[in-house]
């Protein structure tokens, strides 16, 4: 068993080889690239149901902008305070820096754990193009209670659309990435114009002396959809936090930040957070408004921009669904040394299996909170090790000076902290929190022991 | 030189992405006119900004 996973480790390390070693100061970027990468990577197919959801769960309009406000604040806080220091100090991906901490096994287990749900959330993406083309053919929508595919029709175009963002995946990722990059201003504008287009149809006065009273009864009325539940403003605050938890609190972009010439330029995710998240659910809320709170982004936007609208949901879909799919094929690829093609295929048919449900479509928000909560003990071990150990006097990166495959107690927090989260009796979007304190606290002291092991010797 | 320009009329036809909702808002465009400048600034968005992003005739 520990031979079989040393192996896997060893393949794992060769595809990550290329960022083995930590960032040299010559390859160090400037921070209009940090601002224009957060700008670019946070407008994505899953902002047009995030933004309608609030609208759907009777989120009122003040809740929602005081929400939103802080709820990405502590998003961006979360970043410069949490993410880019380990980052700026390590020079190093968390791939890396957790194999000292938690050993190559460990690492091989949040690969994986980051490949399925890599592959959910492009499944969810997917489908959200697919109510573009469902629209073509009027292919009725999922209804907010569906799991199961309600129709063969929509079987077929979910499973289309998969495999035909597989094999573009397959024939050219560097190229639709760089296509990616063209496209992302315009699905911003995208966002941006839907709404415009849609205030008339809400009654909004061109000199906007109604819009409040139009977003307080019409838009954000406070008012849940039959059979959804009533979000308050601490609902939005914890949403808008975590919807990238894996990212700032679970630290996986430290590959980004290892480049940051300081930890401040933690500060640019603000531009991925306001004009991003924050006016792109704004957006969608009112587009959703504009059609009777119908859960269909392909309507949304053809209601609101024509074919172009509708163009621009299937692109939204297709680019962000690409590095999604890339990203899960990578992590996967160590476990089946498959090459790249063959294992990006796999990787894209089962998130096109999965894109027919529209459980991970309807319940996107249920979804955005669980992935976070996953992977969050990781960051939580990470930022023990990193700050608390040396304060502590306990000997950090065992794993790696010891020759562990496995760090257990890692492993037992990262188990333990789940089982936690699980059952406490809170609603979902509010337990990664204590959950997170008590994976620090949990990991720091299951390692107290190693502080006297080290004084004896 | 071209470079620059095409930068340039990418930027214009996003810019006219932004401007035709805000006219159709104000009554100063139809529906379908609206929808038409939409529609042919976004390609126009499309091939100015590949073009630029690429640096060379296309």
């Amino acid at each position: 068993m520990a031979s079989k996973l040393a192996g896997l480790a060893a393949r794992m390390d060769q595809l990550y080889e290329f960022d083995r070693e930590p960032v040299s100061e010559d390859k160090l970027q400037s921070g209009r690239r940090f601002a224009g990468l957060f700008a670019g990577e946070h407008v994505a197919a899953t902002e047009f149901v995030i933004g309608a959801f609030f609208v759907l769960h009777g989120v009122t309009a003040r809740d929602l902008l005081l929400g939103l406000a802080l709820g990405n604040l502590l998003a961006v806080l979360s970043w410069t305070f949490i993410c880019a220091p380990i980052a700026v100090r390590t020079r190093l991906t968390l791939y890396w820096y957790l194999r000292q901490i938690a050993g190559p096994g460990l690492t091989l287990l949040y690969n994986i754990a980051n490949a399925f749900l890599y592959c959910i959330l492009a499944g969810a993406m997917i489908s959200v193009s697919a109510t573009a083309i469902g629209l073509g053919f009027r292919i009725p929508t999922p209804q907010l209670t569906d799991i199961l595919p309600a129709s063969a029709a929509w079987v077929a175009v979910a499973l289309s659309l998969g495999v035909a963002f597989t094999i573009l995946a397959i024939l050219g990722f560097e190229k639709l990435s760089r296509f990616a990059q063209i496209a992302s201003p315009w699905i911003f504008v995208v966002f941006v114009a839907g709404a415009v287009a849609a205030l008339p149809r809400l009654g909004v006065a061109p000199d906007l002396s109604n819009f409040w009273e139009v977003a307080a009864t019409r838009i954000w009325n406070g008012i849940p959809t039959e059979g959804q539940e009533k979000f308050h403003v601490g609902h939005v605050i914890f949403f808008a936090w975590f919807a990238n938890l894996a990212m700032h609190v679970g630290l996986s972009d430290m590959a980004l930040f290892r480049y940051a010439r300081t930890w401040k330029y933690g500060l640019y995710s603000a531009f991925g957070m306001y004009p991003g998240h924050m006016l792109a659910w704004i957006a969608s809320g009112i587009m959703v408004a504009a059609v009777n709170r119908e859960m269909n982004p392909g309507l949304m936007a053809y209601d609101a921009l024509g074919v172009a609208g509708v163009f621009g949901v299937m692109l939204a879909g297709w680019t962000t669904a690409n590095p999604t799919l890339y990203r899960a094929g990578l992590a996967l690829q160590a476990v089946t040394n498959w090459p790249r093609w063959k294992i990006t295929l796999v990787a894209g048919l089962a998130t096109a299996v999965l894109a027919c449900f529209p459980v991970f479509f309807v319940r996107l928000l249920d979804y955005v909170a669980i992935y976070g909560l996953v992977l969050m003990p990781v960051g939580a071990i990470v930022f023990a090790e990193h700050w608390l150990f040396p304060r502590l006097g306990i000997e950090p990166h065992r794993a790696a000076r010891y020759g562990w495959i496995m760090n257990w107690r890692a492993f037992a927090v990262w188990a333990g902290t789940l089982v936690v989260c699980f059952l406490m009796p809170v609603h979902l979007f509010f337990r990664w929190l204590p959950g997170y304190v008590l994976a620090i606290a949990a990991y720091t002291v299951l390692n107290l022991p190693a502080r006297k092991e080290q004084a004896r010797a | 030189m071209l470079k620059a320009f095409t930068g340039l009329l990418a930027a214009l036809s996003l810019l006219a992405c932004l401007v035709a909702p805000v006219a159709y808002w104000h009554g100063a465009l139809a529906e379908g006119a609206f929808r038409s400048l939409f529609a042919g600034a976004s390609l126009g968005w499309f091939v100015f900004a590949t073009w630029f992003a690429v640096g060379r005739k296309p």
